[in-house]
């Protein structure tokens, strides 16, 4: 009967994995913010997004969802002068990593709020079981 | 006698508690997605589970299918009884990427499912203390 409520939480539960991997690119994409290249006029640190898919879970019937790669996001490096650098070309030009923080940080802050929703829905999925099954005990 | 199960408040029910978790499983499903790339939300289509309703409402119940007026006629499949289906309904907003989940909503969704559970959860509750009562020996 309750076969619905659990594909219930198996969707949210595929909904918390796909966030985490969401926080965690974000992470690595803030780490990197400095990331300049190695060698002298090479390319830094290019930052990476997830990309989200539907995936159907045959088991339980559950239409959930999985990170189906990272790509990395073209737009342009900044430059900045700095011909002391290791990283400066031969006109002393550095590129950065076209990382903004300030995107990452409104990126995790949304995946966060989906984080939650997701563990309301196991919250309230657990707690209908719960009361179907309180039938067999109250009975 | 008829059995708690036949009685077509039970019955009734029933169908109502499955409309509840397919609905739930629904809002699961949409919070899972709530940013992958063209996805569009679904939710049970409330015209499918009226007529999972009629079939009870009907004086006919249980008894569609064919009439076997002698010993050894075939009973005939008895016509597939209706389920709910779910259909695509979008939310208030599409994002850039054709995304039409808004999560506020679908936690909006996900309380009302929980309230309407627990009422149904309490009425079926109590149909089973009143029979109880009523299979009480007086003393």
């Amino acid at each position: 009967m309750s076969a619905d409520l659990f594909s219930a939480l198996s969707a949210a539960s595929t909904g918390l994995r796909a966030q985490t991997v969401r926080i965690r690119v974000a992470a690595e994409n803030v780490a990197n913010a400095n990331s300049t290249s190695e060698v002298p006029g090479g390319d830094p640190y290019r930052r990476r997004m997830p990309v989200f898919r539907e995936m159907l879970d045959r088991e339980t019937g559950a239409l959930g969802v999985q990170v189906a790669r990272t790509v990395d996001d073209q737009s342009e490096f900044s430059v900045t002068y700095d011909p002391d650098h290791p990283a400066a070309d031969e006109n002393g030009y550095v590129k950065l990593p076209n990382v903004k923080t300030l995107i990452e940080m409104a990126d995790i802050r949304e995946a966060q709020r989906t984080y939650e929703a997701n563990l309301n829905i196991v919250e309230s999925s657990r707690a209908m079981i719960n009361r179907a099954l309180d039938l067999l005990r109250r009975g | 006698m008829k059995l708690p199960s036949d009685l077509s408040v039970f019955q009734l029910l029933t169908s109502r508690l499955n409309m509840l978790e397919t609905r739930q499983k629904t809002v699961a499903e949409n919070v899972a997605n709530a940013n992958t790339p063209g996805y569009v939300p679904r939710d049970v289509d409330m015209a499918s589970f009226d007529r999972v309703l009629d079939r009870y409402n009907s004086p006919s119940v249980g008894k569609i299918g064919l009439a076997t007026t002698r010993e050894g006629h075939f009973h005939g499949n008895t016509p597939q009884a209706p389920s709910v289906t779910t259909r695509k309904t979008p939310d208030s907003e599409v994002t850039m990427d054709g995304n039409a989940v808004v999560v506020e909503e679908q936690m909006l969704r996900l309380n009302q499912v929980k309230t309407d559970f627990d009422t149904a959860m309490s009425l079926y509750q109590k149909g089973l203390s009143l029979i109880r009562l009523a299979s009480r020996s007086p003393n």
